[in-house]
């Protein structure tokens, strides 16, 4: 008698998260002894991201793989991963995601019906444009695509572009005929959505590490026996260091890949970002908690 | 978009129906309430539709002539056309302006068609008591949740599911029980179309 | 499953609204078949309408339904009968010209077939032409608004693809353009089987034909802005379409002043109505995808059509058969939402370009719209020229066949469809 979970992300087949989803549903198995497995529904089958956690609080999805982008509009206290720079790259994040910081927010998750089973990567965040953006000075004016998100139109806004928020759907074409002249994105998207045909140019910003909790109906997880309670927190735990590792293993493919279209690579001085960026930790974070979590990772080396 | 199938017309055939001129005080009060909201109902549809041009005009405008993006404006006309077309659902009920198949039912004997629409129309007012009560379910998650663009609670926007479905359960309702009880012809749709 | 079907078979039988239908039968699948909680039902109708993209329906309706009750029409008529009039059967081509320009600007084949209808079915009849062939002529004609961008069926399809509009748009162009030529090559071979009913062609005049540019230039810088707007670069298809009312609703104001102003409120009711009805089926439709996307049907078709040794080019004919047989009997843009989310995920898994597939989807629900008994621009210039359906079948075949050999050619040569798209690039 298999309990399988129905399980939903909006990556396609093969990329970084439903490969740790297929990781999860290995160990779920082997630690349960096939009493406990995912369904998996890759490609936004089920919905979209914001659908998509809904389902999961609404009981007609189990599982889903969102980015905390997504999430912080249920549960707020997740913005603070959208800090610009605020992760400074994988193996920061590594590091970070076993901090009671992270911790803490997996449980203000719990108090809204969501069970936490810990952090996956989606990428770090560059940019990719029609013309060559050799530093932010260059950005000034050009019409960026950011995802539909407070922090991420405020930060290009910072940053001196014109934050231009579109359905991912409509990008590529719009792209193509330059109603926008450029878009944030992780290598991962640049490659699969074959971007680098409608944008030559890559600047590696490195502006944000877009992470992506792993979220299961509270509900679900208390109607479950403890012995496979015990097993998906293991194997949640588990599946999120492996596709962290992975991220970090595929990119370097996907560089090459990358260079291999005849993209131009172009690295920024990355200071004038930053600094830029400083004004919206004040803006954003304005809780006490959220503050001395700000600090907590931080402080983490 | 003229009328779908031929010496079909739409729009008027809704008047009246269930509730004949002559009538006592209490169906007649009735009347006017279902005259009063339907005026209602079509100022807020006319409403939605002119925030919608407005919206994505102000956003052309402001991106090309200004190149800034007005933060929240595509959020907003997305919302009003949610409510209009869940509003506007009843609206082109009343109109019988919904896509509907009607060749075979204009074939069938008149009596055995008005025998069929009685469960037809308690599985279509089903489905949107199903709506409905998914609605309100939406608005108590939507409480604690905020839109993207506008930081809005999600219940304000989730609040047309339940008041549309109502709405176009009511017009339904009439239109249905107009056809069963052999005061109109048999169809509740009207073919006209725009694909 | 048996008691869906029965229910589905019901509601489509006694003519209950299409939503209904749909809506029916996906809640109940849900209720009796899976354990997923019934507010899914709401939670995806409110997904499937929760699109910026989808904007550009009610927008294009409302632009249609202005150059349908101004002026518009009436001056690219004029400036068809001066370009193509001289042509033997000239209303035909008058037509079916004037029919390729207002698809530039409207995105429905029905509101191009009604325009064109009003103007032209009177006039052929008084020139004595054949009046079902007429008909057949216009309400092909027809077939074109939903090819030649902009079109609310590539924006339904699109959605529910996952597609890009703007791309989608693109790909109409070129084929839009050789049915309109097929069209053409076809009435006129026709025409000249009967020489002594078709004789009211005039010579051409390069005076009457600059005098009807000049009038018809106002209504031509719609479909510049539309089209043009979107092959530019300048606007996304949503935003063009905002563009195409403002500036329709201005020319007919300050130009052909063939609109009241006072009539606008009535038209934006009509806009309303008729958007909603469209768009609540794309709506609940997004409940059948997710029941579709939870059960994998797709995989199951794939998997026997990979099991019969199937092909890419059975499987595109087969498609096409049945889109065709689908067109004649049910409405498109339900067809569309019920079979898309199936058959796309068929047509990648099969490695078939997926923006291809999708062109080749438009074209074949644009036939349908034409196709008797049930296509609704056949409807629409049988009822402007009070002629039975049954009639008017007898003589429509003709103009189909170009339809349908632009239909292979897009389907079997993909460069037709994606060259626009990719040379843009
Ligand atoms: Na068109
Ligand atoms: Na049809």
């Amino acid at each position: 008698q298999t309990v399988t979970l129905r399980s939903a992300h909006t990556n396609a087949v093969g990329e970084v998260q439903d490969e740790g989803l297929r990781f999860l549903d290995r160990r779920l198995r082997e630690l349960t002894g096939n009493r406990l497995g995912l369904q998996i529904y890759p490609n936004g089958q089920l919905g979209n991201e914001l659908p998509m956690i809904e389902g999961v609080a609404l009981g007609t999805i189990d599982l889903a793989v969102p980015s905390h982008a997504a999430f912080a509009n249920f549960v707020r206290d997740y913005q603070l991963l959208d800090m610009p720079f605020l992760i400074r790259d994988y193996g920061h994040l590594m590091r970070v995601a076993g901090t009671p910081a992270i911790a803490q927010l997996a449980q203000a998750a719990q108090g809204r019906g969501f069970r936490v089973l810990g952090l996956y990567s989606s990428g770090v965040r560059h940019l990719m444009t029609r013309d060559p953006v050799q530093g932010m000075a260059e950005l000034r004016g050009r019409k960026i695509r950011t995802q539909q998100n407070p922090v991420h139109v405020a930060a290009f806004n910072a940053f001196g572009a014109n934050a231009t928020p579109l359905a991912y759907g409509e990008l590529y074409g719009a792209l193509q005929v330059g109603v926008v002249d450029g878009a944030e994105a992780a290598y991962t998207n640049f490659v699969a959505q074959k971007f680098y045909e409608v944008c030559k140019h890559w600047t590696t910003v490195g502006w944000l590490s877009l992470t992506a909790p792993v979220v299961l109906s509270e509900r679900k997880f208390q109607s479950l026996a403890p012995d496979l309670r015990a097993a998906l927190v293991q194997a949640g735990e588990e599946s999120a260091a492996f596709e962290r590792q992975f991220v970090v293993e595929s990119e370097a493919k996907l560089v090459e890949q990358v260079r291999a279209q005849g993209v131009t690579i172009l690295d920024p001085d990355k200071a004038p970002f930053q600094r830029a960026a400083q004004p919206l930790y004040d803006r954003f974070l304005q809780t006490e908690a959220d503050r001395a979590r700000l600090r907590l990772i931080q402080e983490t080396a | 978009m003229g009328n779908g199938q031929p010496c079909r017309m739409s729009g008027a055939a809704s008047k009246g129906g269930l509730l004949p001129a002559p009538a006592p005080l209490p169906l007649r009060m009735a009347r006017e309430a279902l005259a009063l909201l339907r005026r209602l109902v079509d100022l807020v549809l006319l409403l939605l539709l002119a925030a919608m041009v407005l919206l994505v005009l102000a956003q052309v405008i402001f991106r090309y002539g200004f190149n800034h993006s007005i933060a929240g404006a595509d959020e907003a006309a997305t919302f009003a056309q949610i409510w209009m077309v869940l509003l506007g659902a009843g609206y082109a009920m009343r109109q019988r302006l919904h896509v509907s198949i009607e060749l075979v039912i204009e074939r069938l004997l008149e009596r055995l068609a008005r025998l069929l629409l009685v469960p037809v129309a308690g599985l279509c007012l089903w489905f949107l008591w199903v709506v409905l009560q998914g609605g309100l379910l939406l608005m108590q998650v939507g409480a604690w949740q905020t839109s993207p663009a506008l930081q809005l609670p999600m219940n304000i926007p989730y609040a047309m599911l339940p008041v549309g479905a109502a709405y176009f359960a009511l017009e339904a309702a009439l239109a249905f029980g107009a056809a069963i009880l052999g005061r109109e012809k048999v169809a509740t749709g009207g073919g006209v179309r725009v694909d | 499953m048996g008691l869906t079907f029965a229910s589905f078979a019901m509601l489509l039988v006694a003519g209950a609204p299409m939503v209904f239908v749909l809506g029916v039968a996906a809640a109940l699948t849900l209720v009796l078949t899976t354990d997923v909680p019934l507010v899914v039902v709401a939670q995806r109708l409110w997904n499937g309408l929760d699109s910026f993209p989808l904007m550009a329906i009610p927008f294009f309706i409302l632009s249609g339904l202005i150059m349908e009750h101004g002026g518009i029409a009436r001056a690219i008529v004029g400036l068809a009968a001066a370009l193509v009039g001289w042509i033997r059967g000239s209303l035909f081509m008058v037509a079916t010209v004037t029919s390729t320009f207002l698809s530039g600007i409207s995105g429905s084949g029905s509101a191009d077939t009604a325009a064109v209808s009003s103007i032209l079915l009177p006039e052929m009849r008084r020139r004595g032409y054949d009046i079902d062939y007429s008909v057949a002529v216009v309400a092909a004609a027809g077939a074109l608004g939903p090819i030649i961008p902009p079109s609310i069926i590539m924006v339904v399809l699109a959605m529910v693809c996952d597609l890009s509009v703007g791309a989608m748009f693109l790909g109409g162009i070129v084929p839009g353009l050789i049915a309109s030529a097929g069209l053409m090559l076809t009435h006129w071979l026709y025409a000249r089987r009967d020489p002594a009913r078709y004789t009211d062609a005039e010579p051409f005049s390069p005076a009457r034909l600059r005098q009807a540019f000049l009038r018809a230039i106002p209504a031509l810088v719609l479909p510049v802005i539309i089209v043009g707007g979107i092959v530019g670069g300048v606007v996304t298809p949503t935003e063009a379409g905002v563009l195409a009312v403002v500036a329709g609703l201005g020319i007919d104001l300050l130009v052909y002043r063939e609109l009241k102003l006072a009539k606008l409120p009535e038209l934006m009711l009509r806009t309303v109505g008729i958007s909603a009805a469209v768009m609540i089926i794309v709506g609940t439709s997004s409940i059948f995808a997710w029941l579709v996307a939870i059960q994998d049907v797709p995989g199951m078709i794939a998997g026997w059509f990979d099991g019969a040794g199937g092909s890419r080019v059975l499987f595109l004919l087969m498609v096409n058969l049945l889109m065709l047989f689908v067109g004649m009997c049910f409405e498109e843009i339900s067809a569309l939402v019920i079979l898309m989310p199936v058959l796309m995920p068929v047509a990648v898994k099969l490695g078939i370009d997926p923006l291809h597939f999708g062109l080749v989807m438009s074209i074949n629900l644009s036939i349908g719209l034409v196709a008797p008994p049930y296509g609704i621009c056949t409807f629409v210039a049988c009822a402007v020229a009070r002629r039975p359906v049954g009639a008017v079948a007898r003589v429509i075949w003709i103009p189909l066949i170009p339809l349908v050999l632009v239909l292979m050619l897009c389907t079997y040569v993909p460069e037709v469809v994606l060259w626009l798209p990719r040379a843009l690039t």
